[in-house]
């Protein structure tokens, strides 16, 4: 079985790294950085991919995030809600594909199907060919927007769909959620579907996470804060 | 009435759905199903028929700029045709409204109004989001055509991530004239699309599911398997040349000096709008185990026999049995070298080869192409129309 890692050196120490399949969903406040700690935690490592469903911001801006941190541009594939919308001629690319609105559960379980189907057809043409099925880290960087424009009986549903595609893929999913904005029952209900959570607090001097779940471990309060890349720098 | 614009399709429904009927195309997850309704709203508006498309989930360019890219179809040629309600309709109409049953009563008179004034013929749905505002029944209901003044025909699309069993509870509560359902076969990943005719009021046809491949922006369905088997020499090969636009055998030359098929004879063609590939195999015993593999998943099974020698008749059976297995698939019967002197009846060759009475038996000479194509044309009536 494929072991993925947190890529951030006190939580691979603490936890030892993520079991595949798994699902995590990040829980914070706004003006933490969520979506940065989730790029993260989504970074590909060598020989693995990142599949990004973008709500929140651009797929310009998320590329550029991974571009400054090194990720290979054939290793991330970005579906994007909200281009679209404003600049209605964009086209797909291989691994940019643009869908009118994050209503749009449809075009996004069509365009997702094809960006894991492009990866899996171009990783099994890979003269040195990896593990397979090749390791995927997916990311939704704001469940919160999909939350706001759909109701939560569908996106549960959706996310069950995405959420046991993953396991059954031995791939990994992380899911940010706005905790402020939604009841504890639609946390609740969310969290029905993960194994760990990344909570995050504001701590006295800085923003603080600690990671739930992911084989019944909880690390303690651990404050972090981002280099000028964006990158998550966690004490501890 | 409308086609679908899917010429199998209309095939198997007989035309299209005629006017004033209520068809749904439920798009199950990963299925690459949005050309159904993009090809029936392309072919009703190059009909000339007027249109309203109802799509929440975008704006109207957005709308266009995706059709084009998907599917090719350039709906902005057809200005005066196609009426829209776009996302920013639909959120003016949430946010002025934000009592449903308001909101409900607005979308009804809105509906009504543009349908009578406009004359529109034809009204293509995107429910999602209306089945997220007043369930999936109170959504088709914004669009029932007693209100109308003149026939109009309603085509959904629903995205059902709730899988057949919930599906069957809605579509009871809320019938339909015709209910197309988009599945995806799923490994590591959705390697193949298939479309099931679920139910149709016009017609009575088996519910059975049928690929598809959606490339370029058309949606072809295809049957990937139909093995034609028999005895040596009965004009196997001949058969899956004459049908085929493309195709190829694997032959060596016989003890007799003629080519006898070592491997399989493999053809591409198509019929009644199917793409369509044909798997001969091999006659000769020695080839016998390897026949399982290549009649593994074939949707259709052509049995050959050589009319001029009946005392190969037990050797086809025994073909038969073997291509068959433990799997039903609707099977032909090919009396090939009927253009010769022959003896054998089709009761010698029913009683023969024990097969059903409703199973075809067809004379024919495999030199000719049209017979061999109209044996073809009439398996794609076996696999796709009646029970078997």
């Amino acid at each position: 079985m494929y072991s993925y890692q947190f890529g951030i050196p006190a939580l691979d120490e603490q936890l030892g790294g993520l079991v595949s399949g798994a699902n995590v969903l990040i829980l914070a406040p706004p003006l933490s950085g969520a979506e940065r700690i989730a790029y993260n935690l989504s970074s590909p490592a060598k020989g693995e991919y990142c599949v990004l469903l973008t709500s929140d911001e651009r797929a310009a801006e998320v590329g550029n995030f991974f571009k400054m941190n090194g990720t290979e541009r054939r290793a991330l594939a970005i579906i994007d809600a909200i281009t679209k919308s404003d600049a209605p001629n964009i086209l797909d690319t291989d691994r940019m594909k643009f869908i009118a609105s994050p209503v749009d559960l449809t075009g996004i379980s069509i365009k997702m199907s094809k960006v894991f189907s492009a990866i899996v057809d171009e990783s099994l043409k890979n003269p040195t060919p990896g593990v397979f099925p090749p390791p995927i880290r997916f990311c939704i960087n704001s469940l919160s927007t999909f939350l706001m424009y759909r109701n939560l009986e569908v996106m549960y549903q959706f996310l069950h769909v995405i959420s046991a595609k993953l396991k059954k893929n031995e791939w990994i999913g992380f899911y940010v959620l706005n905790n402020e904005s939604f009841d504890a029952r639609t946390i609740s209900v969310i969290k029905q579907l993960m194994n760990g959570v990344v909570e995050v607090r504001e701590g006295e001097n800085s923003f603080e996470l600690r990671v739930i779940g992911l084989g019944g471990r909880m690390t303690p309060w651990l404050p972090y804060t981002f280099d000028p890349n964006g990158k998550l720098v966690v004490e501890g | 009435m409308i086609f679908t614009g899917i010429d199998a399709l209309d095939g198997l429904l007989e035309g299209g759905a005629p006017d004033g009927s209520r068809v749904l195309f439920a798009i199950e997850p990963e299925a690459d199903g949005q050309h159904f309704m993009i090809t029936m709203l392309h072919t009703a508006v190059v009909a000339g028929k007027k249109i309203l498309v109802v799509a929440p989930f975008t704006g109207k360019d957005a709308y266009l700029v995706e059709v084009a890219a998907q599917s090719r179809y350039h709906l902005d040629c057809y200005k005066d045709l196609i009426r829209y309600i776009d996302m920013e309709e639909v959120e003016k109409i949430t946010i002025s409204h934000p009592n449903p049953q308001d909101r409900k009563q607005v979308w009804v008179e809105m509906i009504q109004e543009i349908v009578n004034e406009e004359m529109i013929e034809a009204i293509f749905v995107y429910l999602d989001v209306l089945s997220d505002q007043f369930e999936f029944d109170g959504a088709v209901s914004l669009f029932n055509t007693s209100r109308f003044d003149h026939p109009v025909t309603v085509i959904f699309e629903y995205f059902n991530l709730f899988g057949t069993e919930v599906l069957n509870t809605l579509i009871e509560e809320t019938p339909f004239n015709l209910i197309v359902t988009l599945h995806a076969g799923s490994g590591v990943v959705s390697f193949f699309n298939f479309f099931t005719i679920h139910s149709v009021s016009w017609l009575s046809l088996p519910a059975r599911s049928l690929p598809y491949v959606a490339t370029d922006g058309h949606i072809i369905p295809y049957i990937p398997k139909i093995v034609v088997t028999g005895p040596p020499n009965t004009g196997k090969s001949t058969f899956v040349r004459n049908v085929s636009e493309v195709g190829m055998s694997v032959d060596r030359l016989g003890l007799l000096g003629t080519p006898t098929t070592v491997a399989l004879d493999i053809g591409h063609m198509a019929s009644k709008g199917f793409d369509i590939n044909i798997y001969g195999t091999p006659g000769q015993e020695r080839f016998d185990p390897i026949i399982p593999q290549l009649a593994r998943n074939a949707m259709g099974v052509i049995l050959m026999v050589d009319v001029t020698r009946p005392d190969l008749m037990p050797r086809a059976r025994q073909l038969k049995g073997i291509v068959e297995g433990n799997i039903i698939v609707p099977i032909i019967v090919v009396a090939n070298k009927a253009d010769l002197d022959y003896s054998v009846t089709e009761e010698a060759i029913r009683s023969e080869l024990q097969i059903r009475e409703d199973t075809p038996v067809y004379f024919i000479s495999a030199f000719e192409r049209k017979q061999c194509r109209d044996v073809i044309n009439s398996m794609v009536d076996q696999i796709t129309k009646f029970s078997f």
